[in-house]
C-alpha cells in the first residue's frame, strides 16, 4: 500500500509543482485516509457477514479514537497493520456478539464490561501517551495535551458504557455493545503495554 | 476532463494536507502502522 500511496503522492506533487516536503505531507495524509477507508471496508464486510456489524463499528471507532491520543504498538509493515487490525477488530466483535449465548454469559458480560474498562483506564492513566520510532513524543506540552485528551476520551466512553449497561436491563443487545466497548479499550491498553515493553 | 484534473488534484492535496496536519498533532495514525512523519509536521 505504501508504494501505491507514494506513486499517487508523486503524481499529485508533479502536477501541482510541489517540493519534496509538500509531497511528503500529501503522502502522509493520503496514507492515513486510505488506511482508514480500507480497514473500515474490510471490517464492515466481516461485521455484515458475521451479524456483528454494530460491535465492529464500536470496536473500530473506539480503538481508533483512543489511539489518536494514547499511541500504542505498531506493525512493522503497512500490510501487517491491515492484517492485525482486521483480525483484532473481527475477533473482538465476534466475541462481543456471541458470548451471551453461553451459560451465565449475560451476568459475566455485565460484570466484565466495567472491569475491562476500569483496568484499561488504569493502564492508560499510567502509560499514555506512548510514542514510536517514526513518531517520537519529545515535547512535554504535547505529552500533557495528549494525556488530557486520552482522559477526556475515556470519560466519554465511561458515560456511553454506563448508558449501555443500564439499557441492557431492557434490551439484551445493549450488553453486547457495552462489552464490545470494554474489550476495545482493554485491547488498546494492551497495545500500550506492548509498546512500552519494546 | 483534463481541465478538471488540476482542480481535483489541488482539492485532493488540500484534504491530504489537512488530514496529515490533524494526524501530526496526535500520538499516532489511527491504526497499527505508523509511517515516518514529514519533518515539517514533527513536534506539532
Amino acid at each position: 500500500m505504501e508504494k501505491f500511496v507514494g506513486k499517487m503522492a508523486n503524481k499529485i506533487a508533479t502536477n501541482l509543482k510541489y517540493d519534496d516536503e509538500q509531497r511528503a505531507v500529501i503522502q502522509y495524509g493520503l496514507y492515513a485516509i486510505l488506511q482508514i477507508i480500507i480497514t473500515a471496508i474490510f471490517i464492515l464486510l466481516i461485521g455484515f457477514f458475521t451479524h456483528s456489524l454494530w460491535e465492529c463499528i464500536i470496536v473500530y471507532i473506539s480503538v481508533a479514537l483512543l489511539r489518536k491520543s494514547t499511541g500504542g504498538a505498531h506493525a512493522k509493515t503497512s500490510n501487517g497493520c491491515l492484517v492485525v487490525s482486521i483480525i483484532a477488530v473481527s475477533a473482538l466483535s465476534i466475541i462481543s456478539r456471541y458470548f451471551t449465548f453461553f451459560q451465565y454469559g449475560y451476568i459475566i458480560g455485565f460484570v466484565l464490561s466495567p472491569v475491562f474498562f476500569l483496568v484499561s483506564c488504569l493502564i492508560i492513566y499510567k502509560l499514555a501517551p506512548v510514542g514510536t520510532e517514526n513518531k517520537p513524543l519529545n515535547s512535554p506540552e504535547k505529552i500533557k495535551r495528549l494525556r488530557k485528551q486520552s482522559l477526556i476520551t475515556l470519560i466519554f466512553y465511561a458515560c456511553i458504557l454506563a448508558g449501555m449497561l443500564i439499557l441492557s436491563i431492557y434490551y439484551d443487545r445493549a450488553l453486547n455493545l457495552a462489552f464490545s466497548l470494554g474489550v476495545a479499550t482493554l485491547w488498546q491498553a494492551f497495545t500500550l503495554v506492548k509498546a512500552v515493553k519494546k | 476532463m483534463k481541465k478538471y484534473l488540476k482542480p481535483i488534484l489541488a482539492i485532493t492535496a488540500m484534504v491530504c494536507s489537512f488530514v496529515a496536519t490533524t494526524m501530526a498533532s496526535s500520538a499516532c495514525l489511527m491504526w497499527f502502522y505508523q509511517p515516518e512523519e514529514p519533518k515539517s509536521l514533527q513536534d506539532r
